[in-house]
């Protein structure tokens, strides 16, 4: 059971329920939608406005690819949060803390098992979002394998670098999330514990508020800090050929702000963090 | 236990469980409004992301963005105040008090309601100190107009005739969600418990997400019906029609209640539990 790889199996077959609650719920939320945008056609309906916005809404088929692009935003989002608490669920579970493995370990392992997760819904998400584009180009007598349909002028070489960079910075916004809610869950139990006054729901609740309001507040001033450094440094070359990207300089931050707290955390993990034993 | 069974000492026994988070999430506003002052008075920057000001000085970064932050706070708040209800509806111990079901539970919702109220009431004291350096006098009606509250709004002609639909608009979207929220817990309570399978928070949450999904539906097709029939009639627009959504709520909140009352009379059972 020690084993990074039996641990890892073990906590993704834990939150595996969640991604297939998300994903059936939003089945369902895709397939009430559309049957309801049937029945109630017109301008009184905004749902279906709302869809048409995304693509057009010439059959049933844009429908449907609108309702999952918008649903399939909302699912992912509130997927995150379920993952954040499940995560933070198994941080403070004894059961998990018994096995014979470094806390450090188990806390890379858990974020490392909730991306996975994140990933598994969103391929899927994909997946069948292709199979309904695929269906629809037809319908509107596209044929989606020649290229040009994609409007696509560029070289191969850019377009595989341009998704690279995309996914890396999804992946980093994920990671930064779940070290920053550990960080405050672990923040907020070290600080409760040493303060004076008796250790309750309240006294966690304004330290965690303030922890995440001085956080939230720091890291978008770091944020504007250094995009405005990087448009300066972009202004001073600005008689060569310029290529902005901010979207890369994010991902960066990500990444940094991503590895910075994980090392926090697992030293917080290592030397403060006790479990609970009410796990709820 | 008899003095405890009136609704007026359930309520005040109810209140003083949720007045503790009252003083908590002012302390944590209060704490917030020296932050980012402190914040963007030191570093001289006063465009913090989600708070805006035209001018750089403190007076106007109050002026501007008071409404906002109160905002905010209030949404946390109300969610709290959200979930306290539900714990003391699912809560063992308050079941055992000798009361009709229904007059606890009204007892809940209105103390909620009060807990918003002088939250918001609070907000505003602070809202009011702020704002005077700008201004001066009329920093009360500034208070209030921002959120559409008060009659008289500084530097604009005329008078928000209908400011009290707004008040009455504030309180019934309160009292809609708690009834919707309450309703959610206990239909999905009731639904999983008939179901054949086991019980699970899983199968709770599929039937939350589900009954959601539905109300959020429903709900965003009565309003934008509503929207055009106010769009495509004269009469409607020679004054604020604030009270239609009024009345459609009105009848919302006393569906929704009338359920909850009944759910909580037959069907809903305690936890045991409490968490």
């Amino acid at each position: 059971m020690t084993s990074n790889k039996a641990l890892f199996k073990q906590m993704f077959l834990q939150k595996r329920h969640y991604a297939d609650l998300v994903l059936l719920i939003q089945t369902f939320a895709v397939a009430f939608m559309f049957l309801m945008g049937i029945i109630f056609k017109g301008n009184g309906n905004s749902v279906n406005n709302m869809a048409s916005g995304i693509f057009r809404n010439d059959n049933i088929w844009d429908l449907i690819l609108g309702l999952g692009t918008l649903t399939t935003f909302f699912a992912d989002v509130i997927f995150l949060g379920l993952m954040c608490w499940q995560n933070e669920k198994i941080n403070l579970s004894q059961t998990w803390q018994l096995i014979p493995a470094s806390g450090s370990k188990i806390w890379i392992i858990n974020i490392i098992s909730s991306i996975v997760e994140c990933a598994y819904i969103f391929v899927i998400q994909v997946v069948i979002g292709m199979i309904v584009v695929i269906i629809d180009s037809y319908s509107h007598n596209i044929n989606p394998f020649v290229g040009t349909s994609f409007g696509a002028n560029i070289s191969f070489g850019e377009t595989v670098w341009a998704f690279v960079e995309e996914l890396l910075a999804l992946v980093g916004l994920v990671l930064i999330i779940f070290a920053f809610v550990s960080l405050t869950n672990f923040l907020t139990r070290t600080i409760a514990d040493q303060l004076p006054m008796k250790n309750t729901t309240g006294v966690r609740l304004v330290v965690m508020a303030i922890l995440v309001i001085v956080g939230v507040i720091i890291a978008l001033r770091i944020n504007d800090q250094i995009l405005t450094m990087y448009t300066n440094h972009l202004f001073t070359r600005a008689n060569k050929a310029i290529d902005v990207d901010t979207l890369g300089i994010s991902t960066l931050e990500y990444w940094i702000g991503a590895i910075l707290l994980g090392i926090i955390n697992c030293l917080l993990i290592q030397k403060f963090v006790e479990p609970k034993i009410v796990n709820r | 236990m008899n003095d405890l069974t009136s609704f007026g000492n359930l309520f005040k026994q109810i209140w003083v469980q949720k007045s503790r988070y009252i003083y908590l999430f002012f302390i944590i506003n209060l704490f917030t409004i020296v932050f980012i002052s402190l914040f963007a008075w030191g570093t001289g920057n006063y465009d913090l992301t989600f708070f805006y000001t035209s001018t750089h000085n403190l007076g106007n970064f109050w002026r501007y963005n008071i409404a906002t932050l109160t905002i905010y706070f209030d949404i946390a708040f109300f969610a709290v105040t959200c979930w306290q209800n539900e714990k003391i509806n699912m809560s063992q111990t308050w079941h055992l008090a000798a009361a009709d079901e229904g007059k606890t539970y009204l007892a809940n919702v209105f103390s909620s309601l009060l807990a918003c109220g002088v939250f918001f009431l609070l907000q505003q004291i602070v809202n009011i100190f702020l704002l005077i350096p700008t201004m001066g006098a009329n920093s009360i009606a500034e208070a209030f107009s921002q959120f559409g509250l008060s009659p008289y709004t500084p530097n604009v002609p005329g008078i928000n005739v209908s400011f009290e639909f707004y008040w009455l608009f504030i309180v019934l979207i309160i009292l809609f969600i708690y009834f919707f929220v309450s309703f959610t817990n206990f239909s999905s309570r009731i639904i999983s418990d008939e179901l054949p399978v086991k019980s699970t928070l899983w199968i709770r949450l599929l039937i939350i997400a589900i009954l959601v999904i539905v109300a959020v539906y429903v709900g965003s097709i009565v309003f934008s019906h509503l929207q055009n029939f106010v769009d495509t009639n004269r009469s409607l627009q020679t004054y604020d029609p604030i009270w239609l959504d009024d009345i459609l709520l009105l009848v919302m909140s006393l569906v929704f209640g009338l359920c909850d009352i009944l759910f909580v009379k037959k069907w809903v059972e305690p936890k045991i539990v409490n968490r």
